[in-house]
């Protein structure tokens, strides 16, 4: 009971910390929010030529809403505070000397933009729903469950990816170049950009065997229930083994990190 | 009982190494050359339990590097280790419950939040029993005269509050073991003094073992027994603040006043002038002597005053880094 209470604390002062900040997390919602409108335009005009492979503009909408929701609440941005503040700046340095798993206190960093991107993706998705057009959802029970344990799942792998990358700072001078080129790939193969099951199919192939597609466009096709539950089951178990791989992983750099991090600026 | 053994402990740095120019940039670029920088030597000293030892050095001498492998931030490059009867980098959290690293300026403050979020917080990660949190919390607020300033935002402290908020911070778990690390670094004086009178008083009450490192001293002369010079990542000297005068000073400074002038070369028969601009005059001269010659000049001279004094603390560590050298 008590260590829960410890995690407890912790996630309320980072909530906290985080709230003092409302505005930047608006602010932040800014750009998954801009990219949907232009997307939405974009599909908009596409849909009305039939040169969208059947797709109407009720499911580009659906699609890209869901994304917006999992850009914001599904998708970590800690790999910047990792490298930047917590190597670089010598912020890690504080947190070793805790008691307490820096990982977590991440995690936790992370939680609370993730959960105000959330919520105001969903009020707009409830404002378009209800005032716009209706926002095609998964519809059973099992679509649900098993699209909630995509969701968890696909912000577990964000979170260990991000967390890895953000850890390179341990041996990179800058990681600017390798946090942008990642972001490129991100763009590109996780559905982001365009519904990874309108892509060639050599281009769907790659996306669907790269950790990206599992980071939000699994959730997405969850969510709006274009997965069935076979296909569904199986897309989970693509999940569960980037997880079985990354979780090694990211024990194995953490721990070669720390044997050359330097505490600069501590 | 030793609390801290350190045993050949050495600490390598690789650094990047760029020549100036386009020319070094472009190079570089191709290939980056990589020096080793040796930031810990090798270093071997033991501290008993309770012990206030003071760590001195100039900048790059190796005090925080070490300070840092001590606490377990840093991963040493061979040598052996030993607080509390831990290996410090395996950062066990029972390990870490029973330390301190406090750094000046840097902190473990929340910036946004008030400290008392922070002091809130570190209670429940290292896990201080309700009671407790509030009988050493209510203490170190008294001591420290902070009660005011606790529900204010840490990034509208001034410096010394928020030094004070830290070292709040670091204790409230009761370190047996605190490394501090320039604790007093841009306190004004009034503040320094303050500083010094708690860490004496913490040392004394929880029998907690300290090193300290500070350029300042006054922090030093007041806390330390106990000292250990560092330069260039080795154990120059480690024993007693008052052996290093005995040890290293062999002349003491006379202070004379006179009541009428005389001529610089009739005092130079004494000792070493090192200044005279009448009435005052410097001189240096040999320790075992001091007395007797002190007697020679007052029965030589009409005298307003004389004084005998030890040289400076600070001249004799910068004497032994230049005989070190």
């Amino acid at each position: 009971m008590h260590k829960i209470g410890r995690f407890y604390h912790v996630f309320l002062t980072y909530l906290k910390d985080a709230l003092e900040y409302r505005s930047k997390a608006l602010v932040y919602f800014m750009y998954p929010l801009v990219s949907t409108t232009v997307m939405l335009i974009f599909w908009y005009a596409a849909s009305s030529t039939h040169a969208t492979g059947g797709y109407n503009f009720s499911f580009f909408l659906s699609y890209y809403l869901w994304m917006m929701l999992a850009g914001s609440a599904l998708m970590c941005y800690a790999e910047d505070a990792i490298a930047r503040y917590g190597i670089y700046r010598g912020d890690l340095s504080a947190q070793l000397l805790r008691p307490f798993s820096w990982m977590t206190h991440v995690l936790f960093a992370e939680v609370p933009w993730r959960v105000m991107g959330g919520v105001y993706s969903v009020l707009i998705m409830v404002g378009v729903s209800i005032f716009l057009f209706p926002i095609q959802h998964n519809t059973t029970v099992v679509g649900w469950t098993l699209a909630i344990i995509a969701a968890a799942l696909g912000f577990t792998i964000s979170f260990l990816y991000k967390f890895i990358l953000g850890s390179s700072a341990f041996w990179l001078t800058n990681t600017r170049g390798l946090t942008s080129l990642s972001d490129i790939i991100i763009m590109l193969f996780a559905g982001q950009l365009m519904p990874i099951r309108l892509m060639p199919p050599l281009f769907r192939s790659i996306a669907l065997s790269l950790p990206f597609s599992s980071m939000v466009y699994i959730p997405v096709a969850a969510l709006q229930g274009t997965l069935g539950t076979i296909e569904l089951l199986r897309a989970i178990g693509i999940q569960l083994l980037w997880l079985c791989l990354l979780i090694p992983l990211q024990q194995f750099i953490w721990r070669r990190g720390l044997r050359v991090y330097t505490g600069v600026g501590q | 009982m030793s609390a801290i053994r350190v045993q050949d402990l050495q600490k390598t740095f690789s650094v990047a190494k760029k020549n100036p120019g386009l020319r070094g940039t472009l190079k570089s670029f191709v290939v980056r050359e990589y020096t080793k920088v040796e930031a810990v030597r090798s270093v071997s000293f033991s501290i008993d339990e309770g012990e206030l030892v003071g760590f001195i050095g100039p900048n790059g001498a190796g005090k925080t590097t070490t300070l840092k492998m001590l606490s377990g931030l840093l991963y040493p490059t061979s040598g052996k280790t030993d607080v509390l009867g831990f290996t410090p980098f395996e950062r066990k959290h029972e390990f870490l419950k029973q330390i301190s690293l406090v750094m000046g300026q840097k902190n473990q403050l929340w910036w946004d939040l008030p400290a008392i979020d922070t002091f809130s917080l570190n209670k429940e990660i290292y896990e201080i029993d309700a009671k407790q949190f509030k009988i050493t919390l209510d203490e170190l607020i008294e001591l420290l005269d902070v009660s005011d300033i606790l529900h204010t935002q840490v990034r509208k402290l001034s410096l010394g509050q928020r030094m004070k908020m830290e070292l709040i911070a670091a204790l409230l778990h009761q370190p047996k073991v605190l490394f501090l690390d320039e604790p007093t670094i841009g306190l004004d004086v009034v503040m320094q003094q303050k500083m010094r009178s708690f860490v004496k008083e913490y040392n004394r009450k929880y029998n907690a073992t300290i090193i300290l490192t500070s350029h300042y001293m006054d922090d030093v002369k007041e806390l330390c027994k106990r000292i250990i010079i560092i330069d260039h990542g080795s154990v120059l000297y480690d024993g007693l603040l008052s052996d290093i005068v005995h040890t290293y000073a062999p002349h003491k400074s006379l202070t004379i006043q006179f009541e009428k002038k005389v001529k610089q070369e009739e005092l130079s028969k004494f000792g070493i002038v090192e200044s005279y601009t009448f009435p005052t005059a410097v001189l240096r001269v040999k320790r075992a002597s001091a007395l007797k010659t002190a007697s020679q000049i007052l029965n030589e001279f009409d005298i307003a005053d004389l004084n005998i004094e030890e040289p400076k603390i600070e001249d004799i560590i910068r004497d032994v880094f230049e005989q070190k050298k």
